[in-house]
């Protein structure tokens, strides 16, 4: 393949020419070109948006996504106030106080006998943890985006 | 921010959102530029309009897979491009299809209109003597100001493949054309049409 020389004056003036004539040689679209496409568009089934807002599929669906929001709430309350990452971290949580089921975590963990755990079992299982949890957090958001009013709003997509 | 100052792209990734009025707009900025396009390779004003409105659906039914990073006219001439060459291989002219297999060096037949005319512009004269992607690649390059990077996306091609691609349709343009600018008579590869003096 021979490659491109280096552009000359001549090649210049004739792209120039190139441009001025392509200017002169455009026509105007076809008259109803555009009344066309958007009747063409609304002819064909509806395209389901890039990322969609799922709807209320119906009325009777809105008692259990309430509950379920209700349940998602009650269950993001309770990580706030036992705070278990922090009991991890700290790990000083007596029997009696009303951090008692961290207690009972650790009692259990240090039940379980100490062999190593094989990476091979060890990352997968982490990895499937990390997904259930991105899935987990991605419904409760489609969830709570499909709420009617202030807190579906909050959650919209943006 | 008004709605007219909106750029293709941002009108696009509203329409992704499922905004047909969002899409009626970038129909009503593009339909001149791609209406053009098509009319400079398929050389026929049915055809053209056509395919115009075909390219239109098949941008909204794929509207998904665009991508922002992209210029939207760029992604829009892909969709266009694409649709033309299917329209070529069903209809499969005999003149086109010797156009495509030789990649637009050989004898084109219409020459000898060209000959009844004593000046032409430039893009007449691309209309009969390059290929459909040499006269593609001429017009996105000089018409739509395209980088070559841009018309290899266009034209599924690598940017060097373009460069070379506009570099020879240039030059076949120039054979044909006289020092004064006036479309030349036959070249000497050119085989007189007996008769036609």
């Amino acid at each position: 393949m021979v490659p491109p020389e280096p552009p000359t004056h001549e090649d210049a003036a004739f792209e120039e020419r190139l441009r001025n004539e392509a200017t002169r040689e455009r026509r105007a679209a076809p008259d109803g070109l555009l009344e066309r496409v958007l009747s063409g568009i609304d002819a064909e089934a509806p395209r389901p948006p890039a990322a969609p807002t799922r709807p209320l599929r119906s009325e009777r669906e809105r008692p259990l996504v309430v509950l379920t929001a209700a349940a998602a709430a009650a269950l993001l309350t309770a990580i706030w106030v036992f705070d278990p990452f922090d009991f991890i971290a700290r790990g000083k949580v007596g029997k009696g106080s009303p951090l008692a089921i961290g207690a009972f975590a650790e009692e259990a963990s240090a039940s379980v006998p100490q062999k190593p755990i094989s990476s091979a079992v060890e990352q997968p299982l982490l990895r499937e943890l990390r997904l259930f949890g991105q899935d987990t957090t991605r419904a409760a958001t489609l969830l709570v985006r499909d709420l009617p009013g202030p807190l579906g709003e909050l959650f919209e997509e943006r | 921010m008004t709605k007219t100052e909106r750029s293709p792209e941002e009108l696009a990734l509203e329409a992704q959102r499922g905004s047909k009025a969002a899409f009626g707009e970038l129909v009503e900025r593009l339909q001149e530029p791609l209406y053009n396009f098509l009319l400079v390779r398929m050389r026929n004003p049915a055809d053209a309009e056509e395919l115009t409105q075909e390219s239109f659906l098949r941008a909204w039914s794929r509207l998904a897979t665009y991508n922002p990073t992209w210029r939207f006219s760029t992604w829009l001439f892909t969709v266009a491009r694409n649709l033309a060459v299917s329209h070529h291989r069903a209809a499969r002219p005999e003149s086109e299809l010797t156009n495509e297999q030789l990649g637009g060096e050989e004898q084109d037949p219409s020459l000898d209109l060209a000959r009844t005319e004593l000046r032409t512009t430039v893009w007449t004269l691309a209309a009969r003597v390059l290929s459909a992607e040499q006269r593609t690649a001429l017009w996105l390059r000089y018409a739509e100001d395209l980088a070559p990077l841009e018309i290899a996306r266009v034209l599924d091609r690598r940017p060097s493949s373009v460069r070379v691609l506009l570099f020879r349709a240039r030059e076949r343009l120039s054979a044909h054309l006289s020092p004064d600018g006036a479309e030349a008579g036959p070249s000497p590869t050119n085989i007189p049409i007996p008769g036609d003096a």
